[in-house]
């Protein structure tokens, strides 16, 4: 009866189903006490806590520093694999890394110079 | 442990050739260039960029009569029709880098504006040639971003930013949009390469609802990029707010990728199911005829009525692609260069009159300018009637092939509309030829600034060029042809 768009039914339950599945299991699976106070408020030993954030004043340059940082972060995400399987992409793995390593160095010169490192 | 085999693609260097001399270009601007003072700064990246776009045209000129081929493992599809859209955005490149070139608020950013400028345009060469939808993806995303940026690279403008933010903000749920439709087709079929996309569908093998609402939303992401009603609202306040060099590029080179794209797309991937897309493509041409052409009648800034008169021009585009046959290629071919020189000329032009009074441009401080500079007013005129669709001009030629392809293809409809959509258009268009010559205006007390020689140069030549192509079709005809011939045989 539904034909082909059975497919589509099933791919849009699904889609809805999770997100409502985790929203309704923070609710269920809630085990601290309804009764809130001091160290209970807190998010358990992860995460930034609510109530204090907005005191917080943070310097432009933590930020760009930060995002310098995850950008030559994801260098060695990419490097890792590539030293445990160097044998079996030969030389066009190799090739293949040493263009991103320049691309970076290139980003790396530029911040550089544009004098984003310094700290002020 | 496991071991696992590695499967390398063979490079084809001579189907990206043009990517890796924009690119490496583009680094050695960041760079180099970077370290020489900001008065050397803007003659070395203007030289390096204009010498990479120069560059870059002489592998799509020289493979240009070659058959088609694909590389990289089939997501790359080297033919005429992707050369020839990588040509137009080449000269749109080499023609900002020119426009620019007058633009004193650019000096302290020259090397980012023509980095930025030389990695739109290789994301865009590479969109240009691609074959498969992640390719198509990534190289969407390369030119998004560098233009995000360059909307933004005066970043002392607040309209500027205005402009990025909403460009960025709207392009990402365009590219969103792009990205969950090719996720439903590959679903659908299995396949991400446009041609066996189409072998998956002609053996049956597709879902058909899953593949339906995949090509509807990669439909919806291309209609966003191509600037098409109803999904154009970023394009006024991106125009109007960007640097006028950078407008002139995106309104010229943006809109020849995402129609190559599009019809690309639709055509070699969904081309035998054209039931499916072919009414929807046209009520996009509809809707913007009618948005683009209305709301740039109420416009009084210049750049923002042109940049609804894009979203207007969007609509013949898109009749081509809904009509798609070898007719309408060749029609959207010739219309996207034609389209492509009367705005960046236009563009240009405006540039030279902002810098000459150091703000936005609006329809009124065009009153009486034929008085003082006579030959870019002249090309100003030319410009305004070939956007309007009026002979000799390369525009009314542009607009005749779309609508033969259109009546040939048994898409009338779409015809009519874009005659009455004309008929509109000169509601608008014809209001800066009047306003040029009107002898009531009293000569400023201002002293005028020269306007630069270089960029005055780039405003006759494309004046001049979309004349000449307009009373002599024949040559630019004939390359559309061969474009056109080597994505649909026959």
């Amino acid at each position: 009866m539904l034909g082909d768009w059975a497919a589509v039914l099933v791919f849009a339950v699904i889609a809805m189903a999770i997100p409502l599945s985790l929203l309704f299991a923070t609710f269920a699976l809630d085990t601290r006490s309804k009764r809130r106070a001091g160290d209970k408020r807190i998010p358990f030993e992860s995460g930034v806590s609510a109530n204090e954030f907005h005191a917080h004043r943070f310097t432009i340059s933590y930020y760009l520093t930060a995002m310098l940082f995850i950008v030559f972060d994801i260098e060695i995400v990419f490097l890792y694999p590539l030293a445990l399987r160097m044998h079996a992409l030969g030389m066009f793995g190799f090739a293949e890394m040493a263009v991103f390593i320049v691309l970076l160095a290139v980003a790396y010169v530029y911040v550089w110079r544009k004098g984003a490192l310094e700290w002020r | 442990m496991i071991t696992l085999t590695v499967t390398t693609v063979p490079v084809s260097w001579s189907a990206i050739a043009p990517e890796i001399v924009l690119l490496s270009c583009a680094c050695v601007l960041l760079t180099c260039a970077i370290f020489l003072p900001a008065r050397l700064a803007h003659p070395v990246g203007a030289a390096v960029a204009a010498g990479a776009f120069a560059a870059a045209m002489v592998a799509p000129i020289a493979q240009w009569h070659d058959a088609p081929r694909t590389a990289f493992d089939d997501t790359l599809r080297i033919d005429a029709f992707g050369n020839g859209a990588r040509l137009l955005i080449f000269a749109a490149g080499l023609l900002a880098v020119v426009v620019a070139w007058g633009m004193p608020h650019l000096f302290d950013r020259a090397v980012e504006y023509h980095a930025l400028l030389l990695a739109a345009a290789a994301g865009m060469s590479l969109l240009a040639v691609s074959n498969s939808l992640v390719i198509a993806f990534i190289a969407l995303e390369l030119f998004s971003i560098a233009l995000y940026v360059l909307v933004a690279i005066d970043v002392d403008a607040l309209p500027g930013l205005e402009g990025a933010l909403k460009y960025l903000i709207v392009g990402s749920v365009g590219a969103a949009f792009l990205l969950y439709g090719s996720a439903l087709v590959y679903g659908a079929t299995g396949q991400f390469e446009f041609d066996l996309i189409a072998q998956s569908i002609r053996h049956g093998d597709a879902h058909g609802g899953v593949l339906l609402l995949g090509v509807a939303m990669i439909i919806v992401g291309l209609g966003f990029k191509a600037n098409s009603a109803p999904f154009h609202m970023w394009t006024p306040d991106a125009y109007e707010g960007a640097p006028t060099p950078v407008t002139a590029f995106m309104s010229a080179a943006t809109k020849t990728v995402a129609l190559v794209l599009a019809f690309r797309v639709l055509v070699a991937a969904f081309g035998e199911d054209s039931a499916i897309w072919q009414d929807a493509v046209g009520a996009l041409a509809v809707a913007s005829f009618a948005v683009g052409n209305l709301a740039a009648l109420r416009q009084a800034n210049v750049k923002r009525m042109l940049a609804y008169s894009t979203i207007g021009h969007t609509g013949f585009l898109f009749t081509a692609v809904a009509v798609h046959t070898q007719a309408a290629a060749r029609a959207m071919f010739y219309y996207l260069a034609i389209y492509s020189l009367m705005n960046i000329g236009a563009f240009a032009l405006v540039a030279i009159r902002e810098r000459e009074l150091g703000r936005p441009v609006l329809i009124d401080d065009f009153r009486g300018y034929a008085y003082r500079r006579p030959l870019l007013a002249l090309s100003m005129v030319v410009f305004m009637l070939s956007l309007a669709g009026l002979p000799p001009m390369g525009g009314f030629i542009a607009k005749i092939t779309i609508w033969s392809s259109a009546v040939d293809g048994g898409q009338t409809y779409l015809a009519i509309v874009g005659v009455a959509a004309t008929l509109v258009g000169l509601g608008y268009y014809l209001k800066i030829p009047f306003a040029l010559v009107d002898r009531d205006v009293p000569i400023p007390e201002s002293p005028y600034r020269p306007a630069f020689a270089v960029t005055s140069a780039t405003v006759l030549a494309t004046a001049v060029a979309v004349m000449v192509l307009g009373i002599i079709p024949g040559p630019l005809l004939d390359l559309a042809q061969t474009a056109s011939a080597s994505l649909i045989g026959r």
